[in-house]
C-alpha cells in the first residue's frame, strides 16, 4: 500500500468517523430513505475528500450539511423530471442560513449525546427523552434509584464537556 | 436536612424534573441556602435546557449518529483505492518513460536474456528520438471520466501521484498529463514497443520481439514477447521483488479477455527471469499484469503500432 493511498484512506476514515453520524442523521431526516441517505452521505464526504481546498478555513460541518442538503434538493428537482446538476463550486458557496445553523447545532447535540458512555446515555434516554422519573427509570433499568441519580448527574457533566468540545456552550 | 454531597448527586435528575416531589422540595430548600450548590444546579440546568432548546433530536436520531452506515465507508474506500490504482498506472507509464530515456544502459539491465537486441534497438531509438521523455506539462485534456478526481491531481500535483515518490524512487519525471485518462496517457506517453531494427533480424524473418515494462513500488517487471504461430513466448524479468514473492502473470486482450500465462516465484535476490507462453496473438494483447500478494498489480501496457 502506497503512503499516498494510506493518507487518502486515513483522510476518508477521519471524515467518516468525525462527520458521518450527524450527517447521516440529518440526511435521513431530509430524505426519509436510508438508501438515498447513504448515497448522499457518500457523495458529500467524497466531495470533501476531493476538495480539501474548498474546506480550508470553513467550518467543515456546515459545509458538509450544505452540500448534503443541496444534493438532496437536487435529487428532488431531478425527480420532478427537471434534471439539473449542481457543480461543486455552486454547492460550496451557498451560505449557511438559520435553518442550516440550527440543523448543525441539533446534530452536534445528538453527536454529543452519542459520545456519552452507554450507561450515561441510557439514563438520559429514560429521564430526558422518555420523561421518566428517577423511580420509573430505576424500575425500568433494574438499578437502584441512587445509581440513576448519580448517573444522570455525571451524564449531564459529561454532556456539558462534549457540547463545549463541539463549540456549543450551554 | 440534606448534605451538599447528597444534594449534588440529585441535581442532575432535578434539572430534568425527574425527582420525586418530596425529594424535590428538600433539594429546593437546600439550593435556596447554598450558593455553591445553586451555581452547580444552574450549570446543569443550562445543559438540560440546551437539549430542550435545540429540540427534535430523538432517541432514534442519536442511535443513528452512534452507528452511521459502514457501507458508506466501504464504498468511499473503494473509490479511493480505484483512484490509487489509476495513479499507479500513470506512475508506471512515467517510470517506463524514464527508463527509455536512459537508453541503452537502462535496457541492458532490464531486458534480460534478449538484452543485446533490445539494447541495440534502444540505442537506435534513443539516437533517433533524443527526447522521448514526456514533460510534465502535457495536455490537460478534460477527461470526462472522473474529471473531479483527476482534476484535483492536475491542480495539485504535489498531492497527486508525485507524492508517492517516496515509494517510487525510480520516478523522476512528472507524471504526464495527469488529467488524461490512462488510454490517452498511453498513446501520448510512451511505453514504446521497441522492435529490433537490426538488419540481422529482418534477414531471419523472425517476428520482432516486443519489449515493455511496468513499475509498481520498488518492483520493476519487463516482458519480452516473441510472436509464435499461435500466441507468443514470453520472457519476464522481475527485479526489486522480495525473495519468495509470487506473481501470477495474466495476459489481457483488447476485448477484455484474460489468460493466465503462468505463475512466477522470485527465488533469487537478483533479477529473476521467467519464461511463459500465451496463446493470445500479440496483436490483440493490450497489457500484461503481474498480480502479487494482496492487491499488488504490476501493469505492463503494450503499445501496438
Amino acid at each position: 500500500m502506497s503512503p499516498a493511498g494510506t493518507a487518502d484512506e486515513q483522510l476518508i476514515k477521519a471524515l467518516f468517523d468525525d462527520h458521518a453520524g450527524p450527517l447521516y442523521g440529518y440526511v435521513l431526516r431530509l430524505t426519509g430513505d436510508t438508501g438515498r441517505a447513504e448515497d448522499v452521505v457518500q457523495e458529500t464526504l467524497l466531495r470533501a475528500w476531493r476538495h480539501p481546498d474548498a474546506l480550508a478555513g470553513k467550518p467543515i460541518r456546515a459545509w458538509l450539511f450544505t452540500v448534503a442538503r443541496n444534493l438532496v434538493f437536487d435529487q428532488h428537482r431531478a425527480r420532478r423530471s427537471r434534471p439539473q446538476e449542481t457543480g461543486d463550486e455552486a454547492l460550496a458557496v451557498m451560505p449557511a442560513d438559520d435553518e442550516l445553523e440550527r440543523a448543525v447545532e441539533s446534530w452536534a447535540v445528538a453527536e454529543a449525546i452519542a459520545a456519552l458512555r452507554p450507561e450515561h446515555r441510557e439514563v438520559l434516554v429514560h429521564v430526558y427523552y422518555q420523561g421518566r422519573s428517577v423511580r420509573e427509570t430505576s424500575d425500568a433499568l433494574g438499578i437502584p434509584a441512587g445509581t440513576v441519580k448519580s448517573r444522570t448527574y455525571y451524564a449531564l457533566r459529561a454532556l456539558k464537556l462534549a457540547l463545549e468540545e463541539r463549540g456549543l456552550a450551554p | 436536612m440534606m448534605t451538599c454531597e447528597e444534594v449534588r448527586l440529585s441535581l442532575g435528575a432535578h434539572a430534568f424534573g425527574a425527582l420525586e416531589p418530596d425529594e424535590a422540595v428538600l433539594v429546593e430548600a437546600h439550593l435556596a441556602e447554598c450558593v455553591a450548590c445553586a451555581a452547580e444546579f444552574d450549570e446543569l440546568s443550562a445543559v438540560s435546557g440546551l437539549l430542550g432548546r435545540v429540540g427534535h433530536v430523538s432517541e432514534s436520531d442519536v442511535a443513528q449518529v452512534v452507528s452511521p452506515p459502514v457501507v458508506v465507508l466501504d464504498r468511499l474506500l473503494k473509490v479511493s483505492a480505484a483512484r490509487r490504482r489509476r495513479s499507479r498506472l500513470l506512475l508506471a507509464l512515467a517510470a517506463s518513460v524514464v527508463l527509455l530515456a536512459g537508453g541503452g544502459a537502462a535496457w541492458g539491465v532490464l531486458s534480460g536474456s534478449g538484452g543485446e537486441d533490445a539494447s541495440i534497438a534502444a540505442e537506435q531509438y534513443a539516437a533517433s528520438s533524443p527526447a522521448p521523455v514526456v514533460s510534465g506539462d502535457g495536455p490537460a485534456s478534460g477527461a470526462a471520466e472522473d474529471s473531479a478526481v483527476l482534476g484535483k491531481e492536475s491542480a495539485k500535483p504535489e498531492t497527486g501521484p508525485g507524492a508517492e515518490g517516496a515509494e517510487e524512487p525510480s520516478v523522476t519525471a512528472q507524471v504526464p498529463a495527469a488529467s488524461s485518462p490512462p488510454q490517452t496517457a498511453r498513446d501520448g506517453g510512451d511505453v514504446r514497443v521497441l522492435e529490433s531494427a537490426s538488419p540481422r533480424e529482418s534477414v531471419m524473418k523472425a517476428a520482432p520481439d516486443v519489449v515493455m515494462s511496468g513499475v509498481e513500488g520498488k518492483v520493476t517487471a519487463t516482458v519480452r514477447a516473441a510472436a509464435r504461430a499461435t500466441g507468443a513466448d514470453l520472457t519476464v524479468t522481475v527485479s526489486g521483488a522480495d525473495l519468495g514473492a509470487v506473481y501470477r502473470l495474466d495476459v489481457v486482450g483488447a476485448d477484455g479477455t484474460r489468460e493466465k500465462a503462468g505463475t512466477l516465484e522470485v527465488a533469487s535476490a537478483a533479477d529473476a527471469v521467467f519464461r511463459a507462453t500465451t496463446t493470445m496473438p500479440l496483436t490483440t494483447v493490450v497489457r500484461f499484469e503481474l498480480q502479487g500478494d494482496g492487491d499488488v498489480v504490476i501493469r505492463i501496457p503494450v503499445k501496438s503500432r
